[in-house]
């Protein structure tokens, strides 16, 4: 049965986002909630989350942000340790089905009330859409879900090792084609797992990855991808990376001597 | 918009496709356009019979007799957003093949409307093919559509209680319909009735909604005809939203305007933003009307 979360309206959301703007990370932390009088549970569909779990839910999160230097600014680095540990932590441990997970009020109560603290310490000063119920391809928490969902291996023993392939900027470029690509966990597997073999050269990998996913978007008008088996899935990938990538380098001549191909 | 398809296709009758349904522990009953009784831990089992002739198929495709095609189902959600494949087998290189596509589907990944899509498809390149025949392999020969909404009005429609003394609506209202902005997003987690825990009237009227009294249901059919105003009111106060809009299926703007389409077949978008603006005394009887309000039980 799916866990349902507690929704925080669009209104509520964006009031509380102008009034965290304007204080500081332990002012955050000390007013990080459980439950807010704004937020609401949808009537059915599953079993609501409860207290102590969301409580569990923060303190696993606060563990990882610790380890990653929080309440500090911390490197990018650690930055990106980070964001993978909650991509893992969140799809094992929210409950959650991707029904639910597209209900983008959630994501808004996890990151105004529930962790707002680590929030606007992952994203300083953010746009709206990193903590509003707006866009789930840009949430602080929405989107890292999304990654482990998609990336997720269910038959291996360690089933999130496509998630560090992609760097965030390349992975977004996937996310948001949500509607196409981004919607066939198969395909974008099969994107993860090939793409270390690809050689782009010194055209840089998101500027290849785009062209794959044009490329493989154009074929998706006349191809069913969901219909080929594994080995055949990673060969039309595989034929669409070389050639995005032979593309791109013979049009960027200073891009270097690097042999085509992967 | 029609696809063009840069390759040879046959005709749609080398497939006759039987109907689509769904397996229960009684028996089997032909699958509905909605299953009321859907929620994500339902696991549908389907199944569809269907007559292919697989030799005429290959031949009207500038294919090989030993060419490698296959038979398929693809299902996508609009919820998630998700797709995958849900059965396959190879195709038979027979004329008048009887083949049992036969599943069983789990719920995780669905919600919204699911699209059952059956197709024909190239496996392999394969020699000795016609200079127009298909060689990408995945390349669709034949496909099928079949739509199904997975959830009865409380899940598509779910709605919440509160005290609108906690939200930014006036206190004393009995509810709100709160609506997204993004028209492009699922319709399901976009649309959410929020009921006001202090409008005893109102909350007494909701809670009892399987076995109303007759008060309730005069609440009800107020509650009713409202949440149809607001929702065509918000589709015709976006003016980027017309009949022609191209909005992904399942989504909010979809909604928008199959509502208003159901609420108002004989009236176009255009037409109803004008009489609301110039006669919306008017307008508001045309809802009444179309919403039954307070008629019968």
């Amino acid at each position: 049965m799916s866990v349902l979360y507690p929704r925080l309206l669009g209104d509520a959301a964006k009031r509380l986002h102008q009034e965290h703007l304007q204080s500081s990370i332990s002012a955050l932390s000390a007013r990080h909630a459980l439950r807010h009088p704004a937020a609401v549970f949808a009537a059915t569909g599953g079993r609501r989350i409860t207290q102590d779990e969301l409580q569990q839910l923060r303190d696993d999160v606060l563990e990882v942000a610790r380890r990653a230097g929080f309440p500090d600014e911390g490197r990018r680095q650690d930055r990106v340790s980070f964001d993978l540990e909650i991509a893992r932590l969140l799809h094992e441990r929210c409950g959650l089905v991707a029904g639910e997970a597209a209900v983008r009020p959630i994501w808004a109560f996890l990151a105004l009330v529930l962790l707002p603290d680590v929030s606007y310490w992952r994203y300083p000063r953010p746009p709206g859409d990193r903590v509003l119920g707006t866009d789930i391809t840009r949430h602080v928490w929405g989107r890292l879900w999304w990654r482990a969902h998609l990336l997720a291996l269910p038959r291996e023993y360690d089933r999130y090792q496509l998630l560090e392939t992609f760097g965030e900027a390349a992975f977004d470029q996937i996310f948001a084609r949500r509607r196409s690509i981004g919607g066939s966990r198969a395909l974008v597997r099969t994107i993860a797992e090939i793409w270390p073999a690809v050689d782009h050269g010194r055209v840089p990998e998101r500027e290849v990855l785009i062209d794959v996913l044009k490329r493989l978007s154009r074929w998706g008008a006349v191809v069913e991808f969901e219909s080929l088996d594994d080995d055949e899935l990673r060969r039309q990938v595989l034929d669409a990376a070389i050639e995005s990538a032979a593309r791109l380098r013979a049009q960027a001549p200073d891009a270097g001597p690097r042999h085509a191909g992967v | 918009m029609t696809r063009v398809f840069p390759f040879l296709r046959p005709p749609g009758d080398v497939v006759t496709v039987g109907p689509w349904s769904r397996l229960t522990p009684d028996g089997g009953e032909p699958l509905p356009e909605t299953l009321t009784d859907w929620d994500y831990s339902t696991t549908l089992s389907l199944h569809r019979p269907l007559k292919v002739d697989g030799l005429r198929l290959r031949r009207l495709s500038g294919l090989p007799e030993d060419a490698a095609v296959d038979l398929s189902v693809q299902w996508l959600a609009t919820s998630s957003a998700l797709r995958g494949r849900a059965w396959h087998a190879e195709l038979p290189a027979d004329d008048g093949s009887d083949v049992t596509i036969d599943f069983s589907l789990p719920g995780d990944d669905l919600g919204g409307t699911l699209e059952l899509i059956t197709s024909i498809t190239l496996r392999r390149p394969t020699p000795g093919a016609s200079m127009a025949a298909a060689t990408r392999p995945g390349s669709v020969l034949w496909a099928d559509r079949q739509r199904v909404l997975l959830e009865g009005e409380n899940t598509l429609f779910p709605i919440a209680t509160a005290d609108f003394h906690d939200l930014p609506y006036p206190t004393g209202a009995g509810w709100y319909l709160h609506i997204e902005e993004d028209l492009e997003a699922a319709a399901l987690g976009s649309i959410l009735l929020v009921v006001n825990e202090r409008h005893e009237v109102v909350i007494r009227a909701v809670e009892a909604a399987s076995s109303p009294t007759e008060a309730d249901m005069r609440v009800l059919s107020a509650l009713r005809s409202d949440v149809l105003r607001v929702l065509v009111e918000r589709a015709l106060t976006s003016e980027d939203l017309t009949e022609e809009s191209d909005y992904p299926i399942g989504s909010l703007g979809a909604l928008l305007v199959t509502v208003v389409r159901n609420a108002f077949p004989a009236f176009s978008m255009e037409a109803l933003r004008r009489e609301r603006q110039a006669a919306p005394a008017l307008f508001s009887s045309r809802i009444q009307e179309t919403s039954q309000v307070m008629v019968g039980p």
